[in-house]
């Protein structure tokens, strides 16, 4: 794309051809006040706040909606410009209520910011304080999203998100004039996903999340970059606390794949870490109770088990961090145990690398728009990654990649589906080159993946992209954790398990169960000793997400009562063990590194290891308990459609 | 922080019952005039844009159009029925809520209140004694203050109806108009 | 020459005892704290308090954090929530009394009036912990000021809106009667 010269309050720059005036002023540091324009989304020029003079065009221009050309003399300055900024805010005050200490949005608001800035200081159009010229009714639109009418200015950011990035349509304009307003089917509850997408956008206080609503102001929070770890895409949060505890979760379009798209799990499901059911200190079985013990005596009660068992076998699950598997799997590799987990990942990566001799998907999130067609094998793309889904949107809005299904089809990507798709060797052969397969790595059968794989090996411009169940699933396979046989385990000593898991119930084959767990769930009080282990953003640690990509997230808030990170409860058993372990966490990453480079193979600048992995090493007090929501989404998404109170107890997923 | 109390007491807002009949009952009424839609259907390349003479063919049958109707119609024509209902609202004549048989709309946007739209509103509103958005009691006549007509140059503008515009009103005028609308009935 | 000596050493002496036994039987002018309450102003910058509406029923503060920003000791840790009616109210207040400064920003700052610095000085302690004053502390402080009749160091009054003046005159009497060596009764 060629580049194109433009002067800019005499100051120039050169872009590529085509960039928005706005976005090149933004380049040079100057600030143009706007509110419908936002970068991911489409211009409409609906505010009429951004005008600038343009040399040789007629009165003010829109610099959100101008594009730039060779030679184009802009001025953002003059007094004309600033005065018309003055008038247009003045105009937006005049209906909106100054009630700004009291407001949720203080401080990140961007109408206060434009008024500070360029605004008048005292509005022209009388009104009482604290009172807006409209009196709508404040609405909670959803138990996490609210929604005051009075402080909308009207531009339509929130409409244009849930149409073009999330494909939603939730959210409508109503009537038209004076009383235009965003409005929900018939003006009643959302009946959405709840991304959330909405709030983070609005540019006023008008669309807030409720969860930490008032709690404290936006200047009083921290700031922490963390990985997700919800489901296998790895999207960067950005933590919003205060003391250890958490208020919301915002996005930022600059760090992280995910493009700031974050799916509901993701934005609300935060306080799982400070649920009611939390393991706050180590549980030993004595007379069939479990009985809180202090972590000296867990530890040595663990020694003794394991040295008193001749067979022993590790179940791990796939939300536990590369450290932590290379640890658990040192640990059963001295005692020459099986490594098991509940994932397919790790053997359907296994046998792409027999039949590929690579390592995992071929093509990353961030590819593909590159591609013509995309197929989605038999996979609930909503369920398992809500942010491929909008990926996939964005892939077939930008580049017209078509998308076939094969199997299942997903039922919000209904619409944009183009045809179904019979995978056998015939159409495999067949299909168009620039093909993408999406893979779900729980559900694909031998011989579907099988066919594809020869496909993949054949074509150079055809890829695979293998969807992730859990959030370091990918990591399974270079350890050697396989899938755990469905049939009776023949008689164990010893199994340990590490990390959430689905399974329920002990096997009954197993003499003698160690866990590690966050929660009191069934398996728990099944188990003989239990330790209770850190939550994902209380720990530090790397994660390989479905594209194969290594991120490291580091320590945001503090650990809930006594309980240990997973890598710090494997160093120590091993330790008592009197095994020779790393133990610093350099140390640990230096070594996976050694071992299996093929995990940092796709290692993007992305806040990644370049950072220092730490441990906790100091005991921080425990955080307050509050009630949290479910993590199964599906069964969190009908309890909240259906409106239920939430005074009920929910069983817990863990 | 998050309360378990704020979740408790997040107050969703309130499922207004939506006004107007049940789905069942707006579903036979819309099966009975099926052909009629088939045949605006007919004159699409595609259906989404058979959104508005559909809903104008219901309403001139049903008298107006309630959220059901919305719902249903855009399911058949497989948009959001928030999207249609953004559209059923955007437009003055479609009448969202249930009005009177005759809507008397008088337009209240700059031109016309410049030239004193609000004075014939307040008129209208002693002759007919209702306020702006409601019906007589006998179910006779709505009165909606609505925006722009489009007939700037003869500003004041009251529409009645889909049918006639009456210009440069006053608030003499305003009352003859209902008049007479009284004896029509 | 003798003689002289002695005439000034007593002229002295006597002239010495005069201002003792003079002083002797007058008033003092300290004040014997424990005992007696000193007189401070009505403008003193005492301990904070949380005032109420003036039916005493509902708190004014709407937890707009602009006390603790402003407060250049950061002394005010604070935090919001919700109310049952759902408008943004005070959750925790915490003023280190170790810390504060008394330069009565956060009273001037105040949106709605609600902290105020009132005449109560004599706060004393042997544990640091106690000098952090909670919020349940700070409106018992707020609402006895209340009943004193206190409008904060500011002199703001809620009911009409209009600024409390004080009567300077009847303040520096007081005061310069205080100095003087007259103990004024609060």
């Amino acid at each position: 794309m060629s580049l194109v010269r433009v002067k800019i309050d005499d100051e120039e720059i050169e872009v590529p051809e085509g960039t928005l005036v706005i976005t090149a002023a933004e380049k040079l540091g100057k600030s143009i006040p706007h509110f419908c324009y936002h970068e991911r989304l489409t211009p409409v020029a609906a505010c009429r706040l951004c005008l600038v003079e343009i040399e040789g065009m007629p009165g003010l221009q829109p610099s959100c909606a101008t594009k730039v050309k060779d030679g184009m003399i802009v001025r953002t300055n003059t007094k004309n410009v600033l005065d018309s900024h003055k008038s247009v805010l003045d105009l937006v005050l005049e209906t909106h209520p100054l009630d700004c200490p009291k407001c949720e949005a203080t401080g990140r608001c961007k109408l206060e910011d434009f008024t500070y800035e360029f605004g008048p200081h005292r509005v022209s159009y009388y009104r009482p304080p604290g009172i807006s010229a409209y009196d709508y009714e404040e609405l909670s639109w959803s138990p996490v999203l609210k929604f005051d009418p009075n402080k909308c200015v009207e531009c339509s950011r929130c409409i244009r998100v849930c149409d073009e990035v999330q494909d939603c349509r939730a959210l409508v304009a109503s009537s038209r004039g004076h009383n235009w307003r965003i409005t929900t089917f018939t003006g009643g509850p959302l009946h959405c996903d709840f991304c959330g997408a909405c709030a983070s956008v609005c540019p006023t206080g008008a669309i807030e999340q409720q969860p930490g609503k008032f709690w404290k102001k936006d200047w009083e929070l921290e700031k922490h970059f963390v990985i997700c770890s919800h489901c296998g895409h790895g999207c960067t949060l950005l933590l919003r606390g205060w003391e250890g505890r958490i208020a919301r979760i915002e996005d930022d379009f600059k760090v992280g794949i995910n493009r700031a798209n974050i799916c509901s799990r993701g934005r609300f499901g935060f306080d799982i870490i400070s649920h009611s059911s939390r393991l706050s200190k180590p549980l030993l079985r004595s007379d069939g109770k479990l009985v809180e013990v202090t972590w000296e005596k867990a530890l040595f009660a663990a020694m003794e088990m394991i040295t008193a068992s001749h067979s022993v076998i590790g179940l791990a699950s796939g939300m536990l961090s590369v450290e932590e598997l290379f640890l658990f799997s040192k640990l059963l590799a001295s005692r020459n145990g099986k490594k098991f987990s509940e994932s397919r990942d790790g053997d359907v990566i296994e046998f792409e690398k027999k039949r590929l001799g690579r390592y995992g998907s071929t093509h990353g999130f961030d590819q593909l728009d590159s591609f013509e067609s995309i197929v989605l094998v038999d996979i609930p793309v909503e369920e398992l990654d809500e942010v491929l889904r909008i990926d996939l949107i964005s892939a077939a809005k930008k580049s017209g990649a078509k998308l076939f299904t094969a199997g299942r089809a997903s039922f919000r990507l209904k619409k944009r589906i183009a045809g179904l798709f019979k995978i056998n060797s015939q159409t495999l052969a067949s299909a168009p080159a620039k093909t993408l397969f999406v893979v779900d790595t729980e559900r694909i059968e031998e011989k579907e993946l099988s066919a594809i794989l020869e496909k993949v090996s054949s074509d150079p411009f055809t890829g695979i992209l293998f969807v992730a169940a859990q959030s370091n699933s990918r990591a399974l396979s270079s350890f050697g954790f396989r899938v755990l046989p469905s049939d009776e385990i023949s008689e164990v000593d010893l199994m340990i398990a590490a990390g959430p898991l689905q399974m329920t119930e002990r096997p009954t084959s197993v003499k003698r169960l160690i866990a590690s767990a966050s929660f009191r769930n069934e398996l728990v009080e099944s188990a003989d000793l239990v330790f209770p282990a850190a939550l994902p953003f209380e720990k530090s640690g790397t994660y390989v997400n479905s594209e194969g990509r290594a991120q490291y997230s580091d320590i945001a808030v503090p650990m809930a009562g006594e309980s240990w990170p997973d890598a710090v409860i494997w160093i120590s058993v091993m330790k008592e063990l009197g095994e020779a372990t790393p133990s610093t966490p350099r140390e640990i990453l230096d070594e996976v590194r050694n071992n299996h480079p093929e995990l940092f193979e796709r290692n993007y600048p992305v806040k990644s290891s370049e950072a220092e992995p730490k441990l906790p090493s100091t005991r921080l007090a425990p955080p307050k308990r509050h009630r949290g929501l479910l993590l199964d989404k599906s069964e969190w998404l009908r309890k909240l459609q259906e409106h239920l109170d939430f005074s009920k107890e929910f069983s817990p997923w863990f | 922080m998050i309360d378990s109390k704020n979740y408790a007491e997040a107050r969703i807002c309130l499922q207004k019952v939506p006004e107007g009949p049940a789905e069942l009952e707006m579903q036979k009424f819309i099966n009975k005039r099926e052909e009629k839609i088939v045949t605006i259907l007919k004159m699409y390349p595609e259906p989404r844009p058979a959104l508005i003479p559909i809903l104008f063919e219901l309403q001139r049958d049903y008298g107006w159009i309630p959220p059901m109707m919305v719902k249903i119609v855009a399911e058949r024509l497989r948009i959001e029925p928030s999207e249609a209902y953004g559209v059923a609202t955007f437009y003055s004549l479609m009448k969202t809520k249930r009005a009177g048989k005759y809507v008397i709309m008088i337009c209240g946007t700059l031109s016309c209140e410049l030239k004193g739209s609000a004075e014939v509103i307040k008129a209208a509103e002693t002759a007919l004694d209702i306020k702006v958005g409601e019906t007589t009691k006998d179910g006779k006549i709505t009165l909606k203050r609505v925006e722009c007509l489009g007939y700037c140059d003869k500003a004041p503008v009251v529409q009645i109806d889909n049918s006639s515009y009456c210009e440069k009103v006053t608030p003499e005028d305003i009352v003859k108009i209902i008049k007479r609308l009284r004896n029509e009935f | 020459m003798i003689l002289k000596s002695v005439y000034d050493g007593i002229k002295g002496l006597i002239a010495g005892y005069a201002v003792t036994i003079t002083k002797f039987f007058s008033r003092g002018t300290t004040v014997p704290y424990p005992e007696k309450t000193p007189f401070v102003s009505e403008r003193w910058r005492g301990v904070h308090g949380l005032f109420f509406t003036d039916n005493r029923f509902e708190e004014l503060c709407v937890s707009c954090h602009l006390c603790a920003k402003v407060c250049p000791s950061v002394c005010i840790t604070m935090e919001g929530s919700e109310d049952y009616l759902q408008r943004k109210r005070l959750k925790r207040f915490d003023v280190d009394l170790g810390r504060c400064i008394y330069c009565g920003y956060c009273e001037e700052v105040c949106p709605a009036d609600a902290i105020r610095l009132t005449t109560s000085h004599d706060y004393v302690s042997r544990d640091r912990e106690n000098l952090i004053l909670h919020k349940e502390d700070l409106i018992e402080i707020g609402k006895s000021a209340m009943r004193r009749g206190e409008h904060g160091a500011l002199g703001i009054r809620r009911g009409d809106g209009k600024k409390v003046v004080y009567q300077e005159n009847r303040n520096l009497d007081a005061s310069f009667k205080a100095l003087s060596g007259e103990r004024v009764k609060r």
